[in-house]
Parts: C-alpha cells; structure tokens; sequence
C-alpha cells in the first residue's frame, strides 16, 4: 500500500505550527520549499552515484535510465544530518552503487532534482518503516 | 552562480515583489477583508523595571508574564496567524498548488485561518526611551556593576538549546504589525505579501547570517572567562557572538561599522549579565517578521536559573518600530551535547537554491551551467581541468609540463 505522503506531512506542519505558535524553538530551515511540487510525488528507480552527507541538506546523486536509455542524474535533496539520522538514515545507509527506489516531490520547473519523501527499497531490501523514515523489516 | 549574480537575482525579487505589497496598501490582499485599527495588547503584570528578574523562580515563569491570549478576531486581516503560521504554511508554494487548481487567491487567503489564539506581548515593559538610558539606569541601580574573578563568575558552560517568543514566531502577525514603524510597514507589507505567495526570501537561502532575529540569541555553546563571553551558533554559516564585560567599552564611533551581530558591552549586576548591543547591521529574517534598520540597539539581561539561562531583550530601533519591543528567551541545558549531532552547518559549497527571474525559489540542477556539483570531492580539480582546455584550444599561452607528465588530469 501506497501512504499518503502529503497527508502525513500536512499533519506533520500543524504539529510544527502548533509547536511554534508558544514558545517557538529556533528551527533553522535553510530555504523554502516552493521549489518543489507538493501535489506530485514521483517515483525514481537508478543507482546511487554520489552522497553528499553534509549540512545543511543531505544529498543524492541518482544514475537513473532517461529517454533511450540515456543515463541521466538527478540531484535529490533531503533534509538536515540531525533529521535524517532521526529518520534512521545514516551515513552508513545509501552507499555508491546501491540500487534504490525512492520517493519525490520534484521540482516544479521539471528539472532533474526533488526533495525526498520516501525510501521505497535498497538493493532489494524493502522499506519497514512508515513515511519519510527508514528501516529494515526485523 | 556566484555571490553577486545571487543578490542581482535577489533584487529582481524584491523589485517583483514591490509590485505585489503595492497590492497590499491598495487593499487587493486580502480582498473584502475590513481593516480596523488592531486592539492594544495587555501589558504583562507589573515588574520593577530596575530589578526585573527579582521573585523571578524560573525561565519559564518570565516567558509566562508576556504570553497572551489571542482571542479570533474575525475582522483581521491577518486572518489570525501567527509570524510562524505565517511561513510554515506558506513555504511549499500552497498558493501556486492552489492557482493550479483554479482558486482564486482571495478563496486561497481566506483558507488560511490562524489556529493557535496565542500571541505575546511585543511592547517594552520599561520605561526607557534609548538603549542608553536603559543602560545607564540599570547600571546606575547595580552600582557601577560587581567585579568577578574567573573563580566567582557564573557557570554557564555546556550546550544550550534556545527558544524565543517573538522571534521564534509565537506571536500574532497584527501584533507585529502595530509595533512596526510607519516609515517600514511598506516593507513589511511587501514581505508578508511575498511570503503568502511563496516567494520567500530567507538569508539562509542566500547562504547569509541570518541576524538578530533568527540568530541573535540562538546558542549552542557558551565560553566565559573574565574577559569575554562568546555564545556560538552554528546555522547558517558558523555564527558567533563576542559579549565583552571587562569595562572595555565601544570601539571609537569613527571606528565602528555595522555587522550582523554588532558590538557588545556588558557588566554584571550580581549572576546577571546586562549587554548593551549597538553597531548592528540592519537586516531582514522573513519567516513573518518584518525588517530592522542599522538604528537598532538592543539591552539584554542575562540570567542562569536551574538548568537554563532566561535572557531579556528589549529592542530599541525608532526608525523600524513603532515603539521599544521586548523578547525573552530561554537556553535550555542540552543533557547529551551528541543528540542531535552538532551542525556545523556550511551553506556555501552545497547550495543550489536561488531566486529566479520571477522572484521564486528555485534550484539549480544537474544540467545547468549554475548547478554546484556538490558530490564533487575535488572542486579545485575542476578548474585546473579548464586551464588544460584552455591552453589546449589556444586560448592560453602554452606552458611546459615542468614535472614531466606526472600531474593528475
């Protein structure tokens, strides 16, 4: 079954909003996400040619198949260190090479990036864990 | 894209979004809506303006005398939301996936309703109309200021996680608007108008300091000698503040400029710190809260109380505000200094957001000639690569190979 990602994070911002609305604890977002369409989550199946495990997003570079078999690449954005190590994906989790399946909201001048919603599988290994979070079946 | 290409990107932007605040003082955002004069806010319980923290049992009991309660009222025009509400509900582009889908933006707006019914008291509880006299009349009341020895000073060291009420966006967007100056509600207009329609411009995008209010009391570590107080802050850019309280003072006016942070001076009033901030670099943080102008000065009284140290902050910028704000902020002790892991954000080498022609956030990517290849591990091998190319195609004179061949290509 496919979750609904969407629904997920719009409860996730009234938490935040809510959170916020007090005593707001000073969350560092780099940029907005109005780059990126929310209404559309794409699924994007390749190999993984680089991580950039940096602050203050963590990065993929996709290999995937485009148009006749032409490589292409595409710059996948995730969020902070501290969420993604929340979210159970470490540095030790994506590696050169590995075969993934993964989850985006692309970016809406259709250009060959997106922001992360989902690990669908690695090498195989399917996803245990519910929405943006990763794990492996016990 | 280099610095300069971003802020002619930016000022692109800002002149697309001038546009747009016009609507605003037009009345075209949000349409229909009356537009009365925002009720005066409460002022919190009485305090003695010279010994604020007196009787005060913990961080959270002087957060609590500036909280309030912020009944709906159906007639504002900032539909209730709070500055927080303002961007986390604005900041994957909810209006242009709302024109997509046929809404008008008056039906978009109109869906935007406030939620939380709080909001804080912005106005200074004092009774000083400059940072100076503030300054002098607490210094005045401690007598001069106590004199610590490495051995007597407070102990403030660990790590800190900080929260605000004002700048952290708690607080009701009117409220903020009534206690913006004249001359800078245009500004603030056009910024509020840019962010609703998802055009927001934070410095952080920028890979710049995020000021004051984002960043002027956001701490991570503290380090205190007799001499000078550092508070570090790693987001966006590995920012730091220096707080001097050995009686140095200001630098000579002909000598100072404005920065991010400003210069600080402090004494002490027994365990409590009192910094006077001048020097400051007029800045702009989004995030619903409107511009300061390089006039801003700001007093601060510090204070460890249990596991947090309680900071209260009044601001004093009469060309930006309508009158004195106050913000209090709190630094809880942070038990494991590894969860999360420590920042150490650095924005510059991996950024690809940018501001397009249109105003809008954008990235770059795989592709364009702007796209920084983060996953790069050699940059400087990139550029060596080009003068290859260069001396190849003839563009460069020819140079000999001095090591023979060895060098990498």
């Amino acid at each position: 079954m496919i979750v609904d990602r969407n629904s997920i994070r719009k409860v996730g911002a009234v938490v935040l909003a809510l959170a916020t609305a007090s005593f707001g604890l000073v969350a560092q977002a780099h940029h907005s996400h109005a780059m990126f369409d929310e209404d559309k989550e794409t699924t994007l199946t390749g190999k993984v040619a680089a991580v950039s495990y940096m602050n203050p997003h963590v990065y993929l570079s996709i290999e995937t198949k485009g148009a006749n078999n032409t490589p292409e690449k595409w710059s996948i954005e995730m969020s902070h260190i501290g969420n993604m190590m929340t979210r159970g994906v470490t540095r030790e989790t994506l590696k050169v090479g590995d075969e993934v399946v993964l989850q985006m909201n692309p970016l809406r001048d259709g250009k060959p990036g997106g922001s992360y919603t989902r690990i669908i599988s690695i090498n195989g290994v399917k996803n245990a864990a519910e929405g943006s979070n990763w794990a492996t079946a016990k | 894209m280099n610095m300069f290409e971003k802020l002619t990107l930016s000022r692109t932007a800002v002149a697309t979004s001038c546009l747009l605040a016009l609507a605003l003082a037009a009345g075209s955002v949000p349409a229909g809506a009356a537009q009365p004069a925002p009720a005066a806010q409460a002022a919190p319980a009485a305090i003695d303006p010279l010994r604020p923290f007196a009787g005060v049992a913990s961080a959270q009991a002087w957060a609590q005398r500036f909280r309030t309660e912020a009944k709906p009222d159906p007639n504002d025009r900032f539909n209730n939301l709070t500055a927080g509400e303002w961007w986390n509900r604005t900041w994957n582009g909810q209006w242009t996936s709302a024109a997509t889908a046929g809404k008008t933006f008056a039906e978009f707006y109109k869906g935007l309703q406030g939620r939380s019914g709080n909001s804080v008291v912005l106005k200074s509880p004092y009774p000083y109309a400059s940072a100076e006299a503030h300054w002098n009349a607490w210094k005045q009341a401690a007598g001069g200021g106590t004199k610590h020895t490495r051995a007597t000073l407070p102990d403030w060291s660990g790590d800190w996680d900080t929260r605000t009420l004002v700048t952290g966006g708690g607080i009701q967007v009117r409220d903020v608007w009534a206690g913006v100056s004249d001359e800078y509600k245009p500004r603030f207009a056009q910024a509020l108008q840019s962010e609703l329609e998802g055009s927001h411009w934070w410095p952080a995008d920028e890979c710049l300091p995020n000021g004051y209010f984002r960043d002027g009391w956001a701490m991570r570590y503290v380090m205190l000698d007799e001499h000078v107080m550092i508070t570090a802050e790693d987001q966006p850019v590995n920012e730091y503040r220096v707080i001097y309280h050995d009686g140095r003072g200001f630098v000579p006016a002909e000598l100072a400029f404005p920065s991010w942070f400003g210069q600080s001076q402090g004494f002490w009033d027994r365990d409590e710190l009192v910094v006077w901030v001048k020097d400051i670099k007029g800045w702009f943080s989004g995030h619903g809260l409107p511009e300061y102008s390089d006039d801003l000065q700001i007093i601060e009284r510090w204070k460890r109380i249990g596991n947090e140290i309680v900071v209260d902050v009044t601001m004093y910028d009469p060309k930006a505000f309508a009158f004195p704000w106050h913000e209090v902020v709190v630094h809880s002790a942070r038990k494991d200094w590894k969860s999360p892991p420590p920042v150490h954000n650095e924005c510059v080498s991996t950024n690809n957001a940018y501001h397009n022609a249109d105003g809008r956030i954008a990235e770059f990517a795989v592709g364009d000639p702007q796209y920084n290849n983060m996953f790069e591990p050699r940059p400087w091998s990139e550029v060596f690569k080009r003068t290859e190319e260069a001396k190849r195609a003839g563009r460069l004179p020819k140079a000999t190979d001095f090591m023979g061949g060895t060098a990498a290509k």
